[in-house]
């Protein structure tokens, strides 16, 4: 009841004048964001994050979140429309949403995405008021050991969690907690890795990095992209209404994608793709319809979507009750609360509850806004998707140069968006996966801070992080995690080799399953043409011979 | 040899995933070996008393065992690796074009200042990368386009948005 009461009050000063407008550009700018090509959430919201440190605290955190939230839907929108996922979390949406596009029923591949989200964001809410307090009340239970547990087992989960091979989450992770030492140490204010530059002793800056990692390096991939000037299939206003039969097959997709993904955002993984992937193979399973999901089914874009929206919002309760993201974005999203003097944790709910409730409160105003602006923007959408890439690309990196000086009017903020840019450009072209390295950077100094702490209570014991309950618990499953990916490879790698035929040369695949085979991401065809046809499962294809092929792997690294 | 055949085999010298990521290790493994030697320098302080060095030689030793992995990964990959799709030709100028415009621009930010140097980064990459497109806008309105992104968005930042931008020398500070 007093939770409910909290609610309410959340939502009244969601909807003050200030918040909302904060919701709506957030909505806005994320959705922008998402659809253009180049400039993913991370890079967004990173760019936005300057110019929150001008407002109130719950003004900057209600915009990042809207364009979190945003650039899902945007993402997704060009998936369905063009065959491009703009981020790796859309990825599932091409497989259905692209085929009813090519049905002619795009329009209403939209609206079932964004009555989905609304819906996930709703069935999530009644979730987050569920939980919140309960996970709350056993945070406080948490000391240093188990902080340090999650925050240094979390991340080292998510790192394997993001990257195929060991080193793949690995070294970004590393490398981002290694830039995280350099600057004034908090503790003793000794300035370490400086070699005497004073730019230097403010440490890198958050936003600059993640400006050059996601940004910079995404356009430099985006100029080599010889497929760039596809034009999106056009979708009139009339055409955005599902049939009867549509909305009726959508419904329980949204319910079992709203509950899947609420689950995965609140685990310490790339929750937003892992989220649309397994609710794709649950519909897969379950679905009544489950022979059409791959040709056009509703409900391979209603379960995903829903999962997708409804693990962004899941992804916020560790965020605001442990102080933990998962995700680049929500590593920002903390990043903004430490700036503005917000200690995000347990004591949040109790300490400032009117901040904790209205930024929730505000995520489900910015869904409500998603819902009733994007459907009519849509042509507005399509515009910015035919705006020719010369002109954006000055566009976005006179805005990243702007956002990254402003944070501290320091020149070596820009040199690191363009230092970054080069780094993040060869690390994705090695499949390396970045979002564990901005993570590692958000998190390094609250995993030494755990650290210092725990050495000093428990008087040099180093014991002491692994033999208290919750985190010897925490730390099991983290073994667990980074074990069973590699038992799992051998186990596979034995039943393969036992099906493998050495005379067809061919794998034992479900060679219809889109969610296990490459999909084709790359040049889609235009209006009238056939869609490109997907490399059969199971065939090994070198990325020289077939560059636009992507798999579950690449789309969790592609998660911001 | 053409100049595209040469380029080409200078990129196939790093070209493959295995190749990539035993350079990547080994880049990362120097660095590391620095950074792990650097973080000796700082007080370490004791187990009970840790001081600001600790923390850092710990994650020195991790990025050197990481960076052993990446190599081995590299070396030791049952699978045979996958090729790294570089950029060729007129992409590979495209791309080392607008790298080289964006660190001149960078580089050149304290001297002239957001409007100029805004103006003259929109101008050269609008025309470098927009040349061959379809839809190609002309000179007189590429100019037009450029001092839009140059001085109108920063302007909106700067008066607006009330942030500080980098003056240069060549502009009056009144302007900013």
């Amino acid at each position: 009841m007093e939770t409910i009461e909290a609610l309410l009050n959340g939502f009244s000063l969601a909807l003050t004048p200030e918040l909302l407008l904060a919701a709506l550009v957030g909505a806005i700018a994320g959705t922008l964001v998402g659809v253009l090509p180049g400039i993913g959430p991370v890079a967004g919201a990173a760019l936005i994050l300057p110019l929150t440190f001008a407002y109130s605290p719950a003004v900057g955190l209600i915009m990042i979140a809207g364009i979190y939230l945003g650039g899902q839907y945007g993402g997704s929108t060009t998936s369905v429309l063009l065959n491009i996922p703009g981020e790796g979390s859309a990825v599932v949406a091409t497989f259905d949403g692209y085929k009813m596009t090519q049905k002619g029923r795009g329009g209403a591949a939209l609206t079932i995405m964004a009555v989905g989200s609304f819906l996930a964001g709703t069935i999530a809410l009644f979730l987050i008021v569920g939980l919140a307090k309960p996970l709350a009340q056993f945070g406080l239970q948490f000391g240093p050991s188990e902080y340090f547990a999650l925050t240094a087992g979390g991340l080292l989960a998510l790192a394997r969690i993001s990257g195929g091979k060991l080193g793949d989450g690995l070294l970004p992770m590393i490398i981002g907690v290694a830039l995280s030492t350099v600057g004034l140490e908090a503790a003793t204010g000794f300035s370490r890795f400086t070699f005497g530059n004073l730019d230097l002793t403010l440490g890198f800056g958050l936003p600059a990095v993640a400006v050059g990692l996601f940004g910079l390096s995404e356009i430099m991939l985006m100029i080599e992209d010889k497929d760039g000037s596809r034009k999106p299939i056009k979708v009139r206003l009339r055409e955005l209404l599902p049939t009867r039969t549509e909305w009726r097959r959508a419904v329980p997709s949204w319910i079992r994608g709203s509950f899947i993904g609420f689950i995965f955002g609140l685990l310490p993984v790339p929750s937003a793709t892992l989220s649309t992937f397994s609710s794709y193979k649950v519909e897969q399973t379950v679905s009544k319809y489950r022979k059409e999901i791959g040709t056009g089914a509703v409900e391979g874009i209603a379960g995903p979507e829903a999962a997708n929206n409804s693990a962004a919002l899941g992804s916020l309760v560790p965020v605001l009750v442990l102080g933990l993201p998962f995700s680049a974005t929500l590593a920002l999203m903390l990043s903004a609360m430490v700036v503005q003097g917000v200690q995000p944790g347990p004591l949040m709910m109790t300490e400032n509850p009117d901040l904790f409730w209205s930024i929730i409160a505000a995520m489900y105003v910015a869904n409500l806004m998603l819902l009733v602006l994007n459907l009519p923007l849509v042509g507005v959408w399509i515009k910015v998707l035919q705006t020719p890439r010369y002109i954006l690309i000055p566009v976005i990196i006179v805005i990243a140069v702007i956002g990254a000086f402003s944070i501290n009017a320091n020149m070596l903020d820009v040199a690191v968006v363009v230092i970054f840019g080069v780094v993040g450009y060869f690390l994705r072209k090695l499949n390396f996966s970045l979002a564990s390295l901005l993570v590692g950077l958000v998190l390094g100094p609250l995993i030494e801070k755990y650290f210092r702490t725990g050495l000093f209570i428990s008087g040099g014991d180093a014991s002491y992080f692994f033999t208290r309950p919750i985190s010897a618990v925490i730390w099991g499953i983290v073994l667990a995690v980074l074990i069973g990916g590699t038992v799992m490879r051998f186990v596979r790698r034995g039943r393969d080799r036992r099906t493998f035929s050495t005379e067809t040369g061919t794998m034992s695949i479900d060679a219809d399953d889109p969610a296990l085979a490459p999909i084709t991401t790359g040049p889609a065809p235009v209006s009238g043409e056939s869609a490109a046809e997907p490399v059969p499962a199971g065939r090994k294809t070198a990325t020289s011979e077939a560059p636009h092929k992507r798999t579950l792997d690449e789309a969790i690294k592609d998660e911001d | 040899m053409t100049q595209t055949q040469s380029t080409s085999n200078a990129w196939s010298a790093i070209g493959g995933q295995r190749r990539g990521r035993i350079i990547v290790g080994v880049l990362a493994l120097v660095i590391f070996a620095g950074y792990t030697w650097q973080s000796f320098l700082i007080p370490f302080g004791s187990m009970s008393q840790p001081g600001a060095g600790m923390f850092p030689r710990v994650v020195g030793f991790a990025a050197i065992a990481i960076s052993l992995v990446v190599i081995g990964e590299g070396m030791f990959a049952r699978v045979p690796g996958e090729g790294v799709d570089l950029p060729r030709g007129f992409e590979l100028r495209q791309v080392v074009l607008f790298f080289g415009s964006t660190a001149l621009f960078a580089m050149t930010l304290p001297i002239l200042g957001q409007y100029i140097g805004g103006t003259l980064y929109s101008f050269a990459l609008m025309s470098f990368l927009g040349k061959r497109k379809p839809g190609w806008l002309g000179w007189a309105k590429l100019v037009a386009y450029a001092l839009v992104i140059g001085v109108g968005v920063p302007w909106v930042f700067i008066h607006v948005l009330q942030l500080d931008l980098p003056e240069g020398i060549i502009l009056p500070p009144e302007l900013f």
